[in-house]
């Protein structure tokens, strides 16, 4: 949900709700208007009078019986092929709202590929094949993948959550799916084996937090009510590693559009931590889940829509506000500026904080501000993008796309007085995204960024337009930043945009 | 019937094209003038929007350009003009908050041209959704039609319409490239 949304279709022009409302089924009249009323009305402000109404044609009441009686006869008959029709015909969607390719493929195989893929089982080798000839175009292909790689190609290909595991403290393995009929459902795994499901079907899940032993998942349910229309709440649940549902909540005060962005676990607790428009909200919550104290906030700038998370910080926590800027967060909602970070001529991004040896530190990423079109809002590759249109193209090799993308990016270390202040740079790295930061069990600080290895252009693809592959790497410090080591992962993350 | 014939008959035989494009339309305009006026006036009020919607494109029929649009997109921008005057007139505008400044007027040519082109974007960016999940952002943003009316009239659940438009806005986010939505 999004306030923007509403109000840019509210702006259209008649040629764009031509083409936003093609092929749409227009509303039906659910009669809390009265049709005749209006009529009359309209035809008596418009200085008509309403025209006699006639019968245009009348079907025979015995014509009538007799054409469903013979509708119910051909139906019985057909109820097996329709069966197998719809299944087919949703299969046939499926791929094509996901972009993959049916050449060659007989009726059942497509069913196949999409009960396989649909239920999260990747086992079938037909899928595989599927997504190798997919991904071909990237590639990305993989030769004989274990079902757990296919898993991988497909959240590759699809870029989306529908894979996002995470382990507890007991080595169960969380993921948040949903099923056929579109309901979210969690799963533990242990050794790539579903233990349990618990289904959620008023939830929307986005993420989760695993724990010692359990996780915690969050997102928003919907209430919907007659006269109120949608009524999104946020939404938490906690769920031990053995399936129990310990308690279902609503965290905050409710505010329309509201959503979770982080929750830390504390020593006596749960602290949550939203947004919703204007307001930024924090509650505190027992193990049990009791809710011990709610909080909302009115920062002096509006907030993003998304992008803001927290980590705790001294007594309370830091909250990232905006792509460069950072604010506390005491325990008892109070928030205060803390610092950001601009120059001209250049977009910043911070992707994590950590507080190290006395000082904090922030993971962040750099790319030069849009110097011509903004390329439809994207302003962070908005240069590359005009680049390549300039040259009136709509292919480029991929070295070459590479090459501009690990153009337009700088990871950067920053370093900040935790009393506050402008950070510095600490640390620089051309061709890179900023990605994490951690304490290791030898108190070093590790720094990961995202190396861009390969990239792609993808102007026909619904959700990306450049996508691409980088690898991680990390960078070790010590308390004096004396830089320590620098290594390859061997991880990689998937670059969208 | 065509649009090309509907505004032949508006113009022949104003009372049948009227109620011809009342007959068609009725649904369309109701559900547009409810998504945005319900909660803010009586039911007499809605309808009196929606009879003013009707007797305004009839009033106008002269000036109507196909090319430009439908009747269907000519009857939708004067039905959320409409609504947005009584709106305006009920005094339903979203207060600041206490302590907030009221922002500048920001009409300028080049706010505007910025506000056209991410307009234009963002239409873009419902476009390239699927069939379904197009329908569903259309009908929720722009009919504003609960998940219970979008879910029925699509024959899906209403579980179904909200998941899938979570997904259409990760899209949507997707596909500007940004965070903003």
């Amino acid at each position: 949900m999004n306030e923007e949304l509403y109000d840019m279709l509210e702006q259209a022009d008649p040629q764009e709700l031509d083409a936003l409302l093609a092929d749409i089924a227009l509303p039906e009249n659910e009669g809390r208007l009265r049709p005749k009323r209006i009529r009359a009305r309209a035809l008596q402000k418009a200085g008509l009078e309403e025209p006699r109404r006639a019968a245009l044609f009348r079907i025979p009441r015995k014509a009538a019986v007799l054409a469903v009686c013979a509708a119910l006869a051909l139906g019985i008959g057909a109820v097996a092929y329709a069966e197998d029709a719809r299944e087919y015909a949703q299969a046939v969607t499926f791929f094509a709202e996901n972009n993959l390719p049916t050449e060659g493929m007989s009726r059942g195989e497509i069913k196949e590929v999409w009960r396989d893929i649909t239920t999260g089982r990747f086992s079938s080798g037909k899928t595989a094949e599927t997504l190798n000839n997919a991904l071909g175009v990237t590639g990305w292909e993989l030769e004989s993948p274990s079902p757990e790689q296919v898993g991988e190609m497909w959240a590759q290909l699809k870029n989306l959550d529908y894979l996002q595991k995470n382990v507890d403290g007991t080595g169960m393995e969380y993921w948040i799916c949903y099923d056929d009929s579109d309901h979210y459902y969690v799963a533990g795994l242990r050794d790539r084996a579903t233990v349990w499901t618990v289904s959620f079907p008023h939830a929307i899940v986005e993420r989760c937090l695993p724990l010692e032993d359990g996780v915690i998942f969050w997102g928003t349910q919907t209430v919907t009510g007659a006269e109120s229309g949608d009524a999104p709440l946020t939404w938490a649940a906690r769920i031990t590693s053995r399936g129990e549902v310990l308690w279902e909540v609503v965290p905050f005060v409710y505010e329309r559009f509201q959503r979770i962005d982080t929750i830390l676990q504390e020593e006596d607790g749960f602290a949550f931590i939203g947004h919703a428009g204007a307001k930024l909200f924090l509650s505190h919550l027992s193990p049990e889940g009791q809710v011990l104290s709610r909080y909302s906030v009115l920062p002096k700038d509006a907030l993003p829509y998304s992008g803001i998370f927290a980590v705790p910080f001294r007594d309370g926590y830091l909250v990232r506000i905006g792509e460069s800027r950072i604010a506390t967060l005491s325990r008892e909602g109070v928030l205060s500026d803390f610092a950001s970070y601009a120059e001209n001529g250049l977009l910043y991004s911070i992707d994590d904080m950590i507080e190290y040896g006395g000082k904090l530190w922030l993971s962040a990423q750099t790319s030069p501000a849009p110097t011509g079109g903004n390329a439809g809002g994207r302003d962070e590759i908005a240069n590359v993008l005009n680049e390549i249109f300039s040259r009136q193209a709509f292919s480029i090799p991929d070295e070459e796309m590479t090459r501009l993308l690990r153009e337009n990016y700088t990871a950067l270390l920053l370093v900040c007085d935790p009393e506050g202040g402008a950070p510095e740079t600490f640390y620089s790295i051309p061709g890179c995204l900023g990605y994490n930061l951690a304490v290791n069990e030898n108190g070093e600080l590790e720094w990961y960024v995202q190396s861009v290895r390969q990239a792609f252009f993808s102007p026909a693809t619904s959700s990306f337009t450049i996508g691409g592959e980088c690898q991680v790497y990390q960078y070790t410090f010590d308390e004096n930043g004396t830089l320590l080591s620098q290594k390859d992962t061997g991880e990689t993350t998937i670059y969208r945009k | 019937m065509d649009d090309q014939s509907l505004l032949a008959l508006l113009r022949e035989n104003p009372e049948r094209g009227l109620s011809a494009l009342m007959e068609r339309y009725l649904p369309l305009v109701a559900a547009l003038v409810r998504g945005r006026l319900d909660g803010v006036c009586p039911r007499a009020d809605m309808e009196e929007c929606v009879s003013d919607v009707f007797s305004q494109l009839y009033l106008q029929r002269n000036d109507i350009d196909l090319s430009r649009g439908t009747i269907k997109a000519y009857l939708c921008a004067i039905a959320r003009n409409k609504s947005a005057d009584v709106r305006r007139a009920a005094g339903r505008y979203d207060p600041l908050p206490d302590g907030w400044d009221v922002p500048e007027e920001d009409s300028d040519a080049e706010t505007l041209l910025l506000r056209r082109e991410r307009r234009q974007a963002v239409v873009q960016a419902v476009l390239r959704l699927d069939n379904t999940d197009r329908e569903i952002i259309v009908r929720k943003y722009f009919f504003r039609q609960p998940s219970a009316a979008v879910a029925k009239e699509m024959g899906m659940t209403v579980s179904a319409v909200d998941t899938r438009t979570h997904r259409a806005l990760k899209k949507l986010r997707a596909i500007l490239g940004e965070e903003t939505l």
